[in-house]
């Protein structure tokens, strides 16, 4: 602390991070697959996914550069489509859920042992008890068949993870002499739990988005192959779906291409979280 | 006229419970206190014995169970929550722990506007400029408005909970075992720093501490505590010159004297503080005490006031 400078912990978080290596690495693959999927949003690239094409399983070539799919589309327009489809879900749905599982976890953490906290245990309970499939087909079946269904079931299962971490950590904060100085300046409930106390489980939604994200990812994949998922346009998941008659067929690339595509984005994502982790731990801040 | 007065005040956790009513723990039981402005009352006795709980249940951090608190002549107990907040900025506190309680998350500025923007003290403007007088009372460079709490030591962290409790200019400050974590050397600078607030402010301090030294230093008058009660009350020279309940005796004696020539008889109470969920019968001191007769084991003693002013809750005084 040479000058009046703030390091907040934010800042000394970031320094960590950016001398763990594997870590960067990883955030730069993140980011290209979110470039990737930015171009695509603004309408740059992948845009002719849907095109049918005239000659079936093309090999890989200049004009097709992954190759063509039973029916003449381009493999690589599609998985390029796909990655927006991917950061869209696991957008959405880990930004839902934290922010749920952050809002239900604070209360009932901060009313711990009221009938508040008991309702949200048991609705916790309740919707962990459900097998998640299972759950998916009575959302999908409920909104018939709206392409939000999928989206609506995860965010509604993956909040209560967050929810159980922010509760605990909430406990435990709210015990804290902090705590009580803002009580006993005045500070009102609510100003005390999302000023005070829900800042300080932040690293907790951090890293918990990053798993959220991952977690929706693949389930959008298995979701999308059982047909529960995605219902306009095309995922990662709907061409494996789709490559399980070309495979048996002996054409491997719309299946390669698509695997590969959410593997590597996954396995970032995964390190990218881990280092995550690791430099917003609260005990290495203090330290 | 007092700045604080308390009678009767009681704080019980549990006490309930399904199918069989459990027995309350009774933290603090029955307490009367009275602190002039700008005196220092101080708070001793044993870990556990309801210092700390008496100080949070006088701010109504702790609801108390039952009792009255007044400040400057108005109550604080039996007002509601709205009325409470705004009383708020007569009383404040300042914590153990330097470490536990400054926010993280919050810069020193951040942590030292909250009580005037909450307060709705003056303009952006001037709370700037009173944050930055309140860091030069306690010894920081307005400068350090920025920087976050890990960025200090124990000792400025401790000044900038005590410029936190300053910041509304209040009439009471509660200092619970405010110096305790800190180096001796530090020690000494908090507590001088707190001698010049109360000279500069006049506010009045209630000083709780186990530390017999600091207590000597800092405190008018001394109230000794034990087990949700208070067993003696006098001046402070009064009391270290010669304490009349025999708890207070064996707790000075435990003060280390610096004169090797002086063999302090110490007294060394038997067992260990009672659970005060399960007080013992009579006076709650007796089955620990070296003089007790059997009176004491039937018989609770009143707190009695004494010809110059001090109270005792003895039988044999």
């Amino acid at each position: 602390m040479s000058a009046d400078r703030p390091h907040s912990l934010w800042s000394r978080a970031a320094q960590r991070f950016v001398r763990d290596r594997a870590g960067m690495v990883s955030a730069v693959v993140v980011l290209g697959y979110f470039l990737v999927a930015l171009t695509v949003w603004l309408g740059l690239g992948g845009q002719d996914w849907g095109v049918l094409g005239s000659d079936s399983f093309a090999p890989v070539s200049a004009e097709h550069w992954f190759g063509t799919t039973r029916n003449g589309q381009d493999i690589f327009a599609r998985t390029v489509y796909s990655t927006r489809t991917a950061f869209e879900i696991g957008l959405v749905v880990a930004v839902s859920s934290v922010v749920l599982g952050a809002v239900f976890g604070a209360l009932s953490g901060f009313f711990a042992g009221s009938w508040l906290d008991e309702g949200i245990l048991w609705l916790k309970g309740v919707l962990d008890a459900i097998p998640f499939f299972l759950f998916v087909v009575a959302v999908a079946y409920s909104l018939q068949g709206h392409p939000l269904a999928m989206h609506v079931a995860m965010i509604a299962t993956f909040w209560t993870t967050t929810g159980r971490y922010v509760r605990g950590e909430v406990i435990k904060l709210k015990s804290m002499e902090f705590v009580e100085a803002a009580r006993a300046v005045g500070v009102p409930q609510g100003a005390i739990i999302f000023r005070h106390i829900l800042p300080n489980t932040s690293h907790i939604l951090l890293v918990q988005g990053t798993l959220v994200f991952v977690t929706a990812i693949k389930a959008e994949v298995i979701l999308s192959f059982l047909g529960l998922g995605v219902q306009d346009g095309v995922s990662w998941g709907l061409m494996i779906s789709q490559s399980t008659n070309e495979v048996t067929a002996g054409f491997f690339n719309n299946f390669i291409a698509a695997s590969l595509a959410m593997f590597v984005l996954v396995m970032a994502f995964n390190f990218f979280s881990d280092a995550l982790q690791d430099a917003l731990d609260p005990r290495k801040v203090s330290a | 006229m007092s700045l604080l007065r308390v009678r009767g005040l009681k704080k019980y956790f549990g006490g309930s419970g399904w199918p069989r009513r459990k027995a309350p723990l009774k933290a603090v039981d029955g307490v009367d206190l009275d602190l002039a402005a700008g005196h220092t009352l101080a708070l001793v006795g044993e870990s556990g014995c309801g210092k700390s709980t008496l100080a949070r249940a006088i701010l109504r951090l702790h609801e108390p169970t039952g009792g009255e608190v007044w400040l400057d002549g108005t109550p604080v107990t039996g007002i509601g929550r709205a009325a409470l907040r705004a009383r708020r900025r007569e009383m404040q506190i300042i914590f153990q722990d330097p470490y536990a309680s400054l926010n993280p998350r919050r810069s020193v500025g951040q942590t030292l506007d909250e009580p005037l923007s909450v307060h709705r003290w003056g303009n952006r403007a001037t709370r700037q400029a009173r944050v930055n007088e309140l860091l030069e009372v306690v010894g920081l460079r307005p400068a350090m408005a920025n920087r976050y709490p890990h960025e200090f030591s124990g000792g400025q962290r401790q000044r900038i909970g005590i410029a936190r409790a300053l910041a509304l200019s209040p009439k009471l400050i509660v200092a619970d075992e405010a110096v305790s974590a800190l180096d001796v050397s530090v020690q000494a600078q908090i507590l001088n720093l707190l001698n010049d607030i109360r000279e500069r402010f006049g506010v009045g301090y209630l000083f709780i501490s186990h530390d017999l030294a600091v207590v000597r230093h800092l405190a008018d008058r001394v109230a000794v505590m034990y087990l949700g009660r208070i067993v003696e009350e006098a001046d402070t020279a009064d009391l270290f010159r010669q304490p009349r309940h025999p708890y207070t005796e064996a707790l000075l004696s435990a003060v280390p004297v610096p004169d090797p020539t002086r063999h302090a008889g110490r007294i060394v109470l038997p067992g260990d503080l009672p659970s005060p969920s399960a007080p013992p019968s009579g006076c709650p001191f007796h089955p620990r005490c070296p003089k007790a007769v059997a009176r004491c084991s039937t018989e609770v003693p009143a707190l009695r006031t004494m010809d110059d002013g001090a109270r005792v809750a003895c039988h044999l005084v």
